[in-house]
């Protein structure tokens, strides 16, 4: 059995994580967003 | 932009983390363990971190309970509350995950084994509390009962995890009865793994958590614009 083929697993689960990570971020943005425009209408 | 690094250097090192398991937990050796389970004991960096992180979650909810019944502000509630919802993601994780690899390694998803029911039954009372908070449609009385409500199911998680597994006789699952836990006996490389991948799961169960709490004063702010 090849054992080069267990980088590819690594590539895959990296992606995956990646992936979240970038969903993650940009959630995280979008709610600072409208955080902030909360709190400049308040002005 | 500085800021985004000094505000969210600690969600990089989270998904780093995370990452590191992810390579370093199919790259390094593993010891060869009886039976068949072979490499597949690197689950222990996907699948036995869940529950740790798990733990960690549903103690958060615990501390943020109590801190609520002694200061009675809602804002303990509300995060008391996400901290169960991202405990509860990990469990479920923690349980599917576990069933795949029971049925890969064992010939079936599910034992009647003391640490398998005991986590089972510990994500049921976690569930109990979502669904008597949905009951309580007044704010501090379901935040002071849910809080209530809390304490016990802490107490529940220790003994069907951390208590019962260990009295019974013996079992498939690592930890129970004669068998070693799996922590205490963990080889020493799989540790650089192990102890890292849960430091990064607790962390992104923070960021959600995190995230869950300021969507939720979003949507309240957006339902009650006249409150400041």
């Amino acid at each position: 059995m090849e054992e080069s083929k267990i980088f590819v697993v690594i590539l895959v689960l990296s992606t995956v994580l990646i992936g979240l990570g970038i969903y993650l971020f940009m959630l995280d943005r979008r709610i600072k967003k409208m955080e902030n425009e909360i709190k400049s209408n308040k002005d | 932009m500085n800021s985004f690094f000094k505000n969210n250097w600690w969600k990089l090192l989270g998904l780093t983390l995370i990452l590191y398991s992810i390579v370093a937990g199919f790259l390094i050796e593993v010891p060869k363990l009886q039976g068949n389970i072979g490499e597949s004991i690197r689950n222990l960096f996907f699948h036995v971190v869940m529950w740790f992180a798990m733990m960690v979650m549903f103690g958060n909810s615990l501390v943020r309970s109590l801190r609520y019944l002694s200061t009675f502000d809602i804002k303990h509630d509300l995060v008391a509350y996400e901290s169960v919802n991202i405990g509860l993601l990990f469990g479920m994780l923690g349980i599917v995950t576990g069933m795949e690899w029971a049925n890969f390694t064992w010939g079936t998803p599910w034992t009647n084994d003391p640490q398998l029911n005991g986590a089972a039954v510990t994500i049921l009372a976690y569930f109990a509390y979502l669904v008597l908070r949905r009951s309580i449609d007044e704010d501090n009385k379901r935040a002071r009962i849910a809080a209530v409500y809390n304490v016990f199911a802490f107490v529940m998680l220790i003994v069907f995890i951390g208590i019962l597994p260990k009295m019974a006789s013996g079992s498939l699952h690592p930890g129970a009865g004669g068998s070693s836990s799996t922590v205490s006996s963990l080889d020493p490389t799989m540790r650089l793994v192990f102890y890292p991948a849960i430091a990064g799961w607790i962390i992104i169960g923070y960021w959600l958590i995190n995230l869950k709490v300021r969507m939720a004063n979003i949507r309240q702010m957006l339902d009650n614009p006249e409150q400041s």
